[in-house]
C-alpha cells in the first residue's frame, strides 16, 4: 500500500504537535510495510526531497507570492503543496493508494487531490479552532472552522487522538459518530532512556530533600496551573517539595503573584520554556508530574511523562482521562477542585511503593498502547478498511474506468 | 471517433451576473454548441448548486464554496476552484474517449485549471479580460501580489492565452515574460475563431506527442 500524508509541518520544522506527531506515525507506517510519502512545507536548511527512515519526504516552497495574513498564506501554500504533489504523485508507478492529510492547513491540498486522483481521503483533525479558541469570534476563526468542517466531510473516515475528541468533532461538524477512529497519540519511548548526572542535574531545580512536583504545559486557563498553585499549601503541609513549572502563558505573572500571596512563592519555580533534552530529563527526575487540566484534546505530556516512568496525577477530563487508568497506571483526580488534586499528589509522594507501582504500570501501557508501532497498525487497518470499500464502489480514477 | 469536449470554468454565468463576463461566457457556449462541441459550463452559484441541461445542447454545472466565510478573494477562489475541480473530474470520467479542453476564464479559475492538467492530463486555454496590474493600478500589497502570482502561474502554464486587446498581451509580456507566440487576440464574438484556437491546441499536443514517440 502507499499512502500520501499531508502536514504543514515535519521535523526539522516544528511549530506545534504536529510535526512530532507525522513523524512519528510516518515512520512507524514505513516500517509496518506502507509505502509512505509526506508531503510539507519548506524549511531554510532542510532538503526538499530525502528519505527519513524509510519515509519519502517532500518540502514544498511555500513562500512563492506575498500574502496579507495566515488564512490566505495557507490557502496559497495549499496550492503550491497540490501542484507538487500532482507531479510526483501522476509521474509513479504503482500510484498512490490513499491520501491522509493531518488538520485544516492541509485541507484544500488534499481534497483536490482526492477529486482529480480520484482516490480516498482520510483525515486526522487533532484540535479544532473551536475548541482552540473557546468559540468563533472573527472571520478569521470561522473560515478555519468551516475548512476543518469541509475537511472531515470529505474524508472518508476522520481520526481523532480521543474519544473524547472524536465526540466533540461529531457534535461541532454534525459528522456521523462511526466515521470517526479514536487513536492515540504516541510516544517514542527510547527518548527517555539515557545516562545523565541526575544528581546534578536535580539541583538546579530542587534541594535534595524536596521532592520534584512537575507541570508542563501553557500557563492558561484551560491547563489547571492555577489549581496547583491553590494546592500548593495543602501538599507542602505533608511533605518537602518543589513546584516546577514548565511553560510560558498568559496567567504566569498571576501564578507568580498567588503563590506570594499563599507564602509558597520559595517553593515554586517557573522556569519558561526549556529545550526538549532539558523536558526529557526533568520528567525522569521528577517524584510526580501533576497535569491538573480543564480542557485537554489529548494530553501529551501525561504520555510523555508516563514514558518517562514518573508517576502521574491528572484531572478527570477529556484525553488525559482517555491515557491514564485510575489507581493502576496513575492518578485521577477531580475535575477543577484543588483538594482532590493535593490529596493525589500527597498520596503519590508518601508512598514509595505505591508510586513504583504506578511507575511500572504506566511504562508498561505505554509499550502495549501508546508506542507508534502499535499506532501505525491501527492507522493501517483503518487504510486497508478505506481501500476494502473503495475497491468495492465505481468511484475510481481516470484511467482505470 | 473522438469528440472535441470543452469544459468551461467561469466564476460567473447567468443567473450569477457580477459583470460582463457572465453574458459573454453564456454567448460562448451557446455558439460553441451550435457548431458541436460537447460543452460543460462549471461555475458558481451561492444559492441552487445545481445540473442544468440546456436546451442549446450543453450543460451548466452550478457549485458554492465549500467554505462559505472568507478572508478575501484569494481564499475565496482557492477553495471554489476545488470544486470546480471535482465536477470537471467527474466530467472528465463521465466523457473518458472525448478529446478534452479546459477553457479557464480569468485568474479565478487558473488553480483548478493548473491541477485537471497536472493531475488529469488535460491541457487548457486561458481567457483573460484584464489584468489584475490593469484593474489594481499598479497596487503592491499583498493581496495585489497574491493574485498575480495566480494570474502569472495560468499564463505559464495554460497552452493559449486569449485576450481581447494588444494592450494586455503588452502588458502581459512586460510583467510575466510570457512569450508573444502563446497569446492570441480574439473577437469574442467570432466564436469560431476561438474554436480555432482550441483545436489548434490539442493539436499541437497530438504533433507534441508523435514526436516524442517516434
Amino acid at each position: 500500500m502507499k499512502v500520501a500524508l499531508f502536514s504543514w509541518e515535519f521535523p526539522p520544522k516544528i511549530v506545534g504537535g504536529i510535526a512530532r506527531h507525522v513523524y512519528g506515525l510516518s515512520r512507524a507506517l514505513a516500517k509496518a510495510g506502507v509505502e509512505t510519502l509526506v508531503f510539507t512545507c519548506e524549511f531554510p536548511g532542510a532538503p526538499r526531497e530525502e528519505k527519513v527512515d524509510g519515509v519519502r519526504v517532500f518540502r514544498v516552497d511555500s513562500y512563492r507570492a506575498p500574502t496579507p495574513d495566515l488564512g490566505t498564506w495557507d490557502y496559497l501554500m495549499n496550492q503550491c503543496m497540490e501542484e507538487t504533489a500532482a507531479e510526483i504523485l501522476t509521474s509513479e508507478s504503482p500510484r498512490v493508494d490513499l491520501l491522509h492529510a493531518h488538520e485544516w492547513l492541509v485541507a484544500k491540498a488534499a481534497i483536490g487531490l482526492k477529486h482529480t486522483l480520484r482516490v480516498p481521503l482520510v483525515a486526522t483533525i487533532h484540535a479544532t479552532e473551536y475548541g482552540r479558541r473557546n468559540g468563533l469570534h472573527d472571520d478569521n476563526e470561522r473560515m478555519i472552522h468551516q475548512t476543518e468542517h469541509w475537511l472531515t466531510y470529505e474524508a472518508w473516515r476522520v481520526i481523532c487522538c480521543s474519544h473524547y475528541m472524536a465526540n466533540h468533532v461529531a457534535w461541532l461538524f454534525s459528522l456521523p459518530r462511526e466515521k470517526i477512529d479514536a487513536i492515540p497519540n504516541g510516544v517514542d519511548v527510547t527518548e527517555f532512556v539515557g545516562a545523565f548526572n541526575r544528581d546534578s542535574f536535580r539541583k538546579q531545580y530542587a534541594l535534595p530533600e524536596e521532592k520534584i512536583i512537575l507541570f508542563v504545559g501553557r500557563l492558561v486557563y484551560e491547563k489547571g496551573a492555577s489549581l496547583l498553585v491553590e494546592a500548593m499549601p495543602r501538599v507542602l503541609a505533608k511533605t518537602s517539595s518543589k513546584f516546577v513549572f514548565i511553560g510560558e502563558g498568559y496567567m504566569k505573572e498571576q501564578l507568580i503573584s498567588r503563590a506570594r500571596q499563599l507564602g509558597v512563592a520559595d517553593k515554586a519555580y517557573f522556569t519558561g520554556y526549556v529545550d526538549e533534552k532539558t523536558l526529557r530529563q526533568l520528567y525522569r527526575v521528577a517524584d510526580v508530574c501533576a497535569f491538573p487540566s480543564l480542557y485537554e484534546p489529548f494530553g501529551i505530556v501525561a504520555l510523555e511523562a508516563m514514558a518517562a516512568r514518573a508517576p502521574v496525577v491528572v484531572s478527570d477530563v477529556g484525553g488525559l482521562s482517555e491515557i491514564v487508568e485510575h489507581d493502576k497506571t496513575g492518578v485521577k483526580v477531580y475535575h477543577d477542585n484543588v483538594e482532590s488534586l493535593a490529596w493525589g499528589i500527597i498520596r503519590v509522594l508518601t508512598d514509595p511503593s505505591y508510586a513504583n507501582y504506578l511507575r511500572t504500570n504506566a511504562a508498561k501501557a505505554v509499550l502495549e498502547m501508546f508506542s507508534w508501532n502499535q499506532i501505525a497498525v491501527r492507522t493501517k487497518k483503518i487504510y486497508e478498511g478505506v481501500r476494502e470499500e473503495y475497491e468495492k464502489g465505481t468511484w475510481k480514477p481516470l484511467s482505470a474506468t | 471517433m473522438t469528440f472535441l469536449h470543452i469544459i468551461l470554468l467561469t466564476r460567473e454565468f447567468p443567473p450569477q451576473v457580477v459583470g460582463g463576463l457572465s453574458h459573454e461566457m453564456e454567448k460562448l457556449a451557446v455558439e460553441l454548441a451550435k457548431l458541436g462541441c460537447n460543452l460543460d459550463v462549471v461555475t458558481y452559484h451561492d444559492s441552487s448548486a445545481v445540473t442544468e441541461t440546456r436546451s442549446e445542447g450543453f450543460q451548466v454545472h452550478r457549485v458554492t464554496n465549500a467554505v462559505q466565510t472568507h478572508l478575501n478573494i484569494v481564499t475565496w477562489a482557492l477553495a471554489l476552484n476545488t470544486e470546480f475541480q471535482r465536477v470537471a473530474a467527474d466530467i472528465a470520467v463521465r466523457s473518458a474517449d472525448d478529446e478534452k479542453l479546459v477553457h479557464a476564464s480569468e485568474w479565478l479559475c487558473v488553480p483548478a485549471a493548473i491541477q485537471l492538467k497536472k493531475t488529469i492530463g488535460i491541457p487548457f486555454v486561458l481567457s483573460l479580460h484584464s489584468i489584475e496590474s490593469e484593474r489594481s493600478g499598479g497596487s503592491v500589497g499583498p493581496l495585489t501580489g497574491a493574485i498575480n502570482y495566480l494570474e502569472k502561474e495560468g499564463c505559464l502554464e495554460s497552452s493559449k492565452i486569449l485576450l481581447t486587446r494588444k494592450s494586455t498581451a503588452e502588458t502581459l509580456q512586460k510583467l510575466y515574460a510570457i512569450p508573444n507566440d502563446k497569446v492570441t487576440i480574439i473577437d469574442l464574438n467570432k466564436e469560431h475563431d476561438i474554436l480555432n484556437q482550441y483545436k489548434s491546441v490539442l493539436q499541437a499536443r497530438v504533433t507534441r506527442t508523435e514526436l516524442t514517440s517516434e
